[in-house]
């Protein structure tokens, strides 16, 4: 279609964001008219999947998140499968391995530098965890509770995420002192291993 | 610096206008709001260095992995389970990569209006662990090259399997497969 094909319409709009709109236009050698289409294509189409364009940012910074802390997308079938496999043949090795992979996960909050590195831990585990419909983790003074409900897990993958847990919390010094778990089900509560349970 | 509340006429498609309009009466806000938010949220995405055409596609394929049931797995998890996977039953488990791959490839087919640009889209996003995705169309070929250099060779393997049963998926056979570790190069004939 060429340019003048094209009908145009005026909306109105914050001047400020408008001038930093065509700041970004001028560095990305395109024109104003072209980035605000494009703004409001990706609203459009965000809003025809029932999500907002703050959600899709947010989807994005998700995936960088879970890059970085090494977790790979894919299907969860194939990973029940395969987690099915691994904890039939040799149930210590492959509890093993998802307890170093919980260790691991939570040394890299403990060691980046971050003011509240538990909170960040929490909240990627919690978006990392969208397979689960019930995904909670919360910490109330020296104690933590972890309840995680899901009716496709499996139960090899029940008991191996659970160890992923139990890794991960250790490593930010906290020791289970209760658990529940079943296919599908994971209910763990701990306390800082430094605060005596008697006193 | 400019007040918050200065405003400034845009030029604007009318057919964006129009479903903009529409948005906002559904959602029963007014279209300035609408205009803000999504041009508040385009800086955020411009300043974080995202490509807003980029995004949009990164979008469609996690909305996608949702639908067809995604789930993160850290990667060292992934090798160890495909390691014991691949010495205990591989054809079994070869098998359910590339039937599972049939299965994404006929979603990806029905959804998409590329799915060949689609696949490329869903690599590149969901698998890191991979240096190079190329997915592309010659005619009535298409050739899938993947390369990374942590990729084991039954890792490698399986998800040969996966695109194979992909590319099956969208009615390709396969024509030429070439896997070495770490990379996957095949090429398939629409049938």
């Amino acid at each position: 279609m060429k340019k003048t094909d094209i009908r145009r319409k005026t909306l109105v709009a914050r001047e400020d964001l408008l001038n930093r709109m065509g700041e970004i236009a001028k560095e990305q050698g395109c024109s104003l008219f072209e980035l605000v289409n494009d703004v409001f294509q990706l609203a459009i189409d965000s809003d025809e999947l029932n999500f907002s364009l703050k959600r899709v940012v947010e989807e994005r910074k998700l995936l960088e998140a879970a890059k970085g802390s090494g977790f790979i997308l894919g299907l969860e079938r194939l990973w029940y499968e395969m987690a099915d496999t691994a904890y039939k043949k040799d149930k210590r090795v492959a509890l093993k391995n998802w307890f170093d992979s919980g260790v691991w996960f939570a040394a890299r909050y403990i060691t980046n530098g971050v003011n509240f590195p538990f909170d960040q831990f929490k909240n990627d585990l919690s978006a990392f965890t969208w397979n689960a419909p019930e995904f909670k983790l919360e910490m109330v003074g020296d104690k933590a509770s972890v309840r995680v409900t899901s009716p496709r897990f499996t139960e090899a993958y029940t008991f191996l995420f659970f160890s992923f847990l139990v890794g991960a919390l250790e490593k930010f010094g906290y020791q289970p002192v209760s658990k529940e778990v079943s296919r599908g089900i994971i209910r763990l509560s701990v306390m800082r291993s430094d605060v005596n349970v008697t006193a | 610096m400019l007040p918050r509340n200065e405003k400034k006429l845009v030029y604007v498609n009318s057919d964006l206008v129009e479903a903009v309009a529409k948005i906002s009466k559904n959602r029963g806000e007014t279209i300035t709001k609408f205009v803000e938010e999504a041009l508040t949220q385009a800086l955020k995405v411009a300043t974080a260095g995202y490509d807003l055409k980029q995004l949009g596609q990164f979008f469609e394929v996690m909305y996608a992995q949702k639908i067809l049931g995604g789930a993160f797995v850290p990667l060292d998890v992934l090798n160890f389970l495909t390691t014991v996977a691949c010495t205990t039953d591989k054809e079994n488990i070869i098998n359910t990569w590339f039937e599972s791959g049939k299965w994404h490839g006929k979603y990806l087919k029905e959804r998409f209006y590329d799915p060949l640009k689609a696949l490329e889209d869903f690599l590149e996003a969901s698998r890191w662990d991979l240096n190079e995705v190329e997915v592309k169309h010659f005619g009535a070929t298409a050739r899938v090259r993947c390369v990374s250099t942590v990729l084991s060779n039954d890792a490698t393997l399986l998800l040969a399997k996966f695109i194979e049963g992909v590319m099956q998926g969208f009615g390709y056979k396969l024509q030429k497969n070439e896997l070495l570790k770490g990379m996957i190069v095949q090429e398939f004939i629409d049938e």
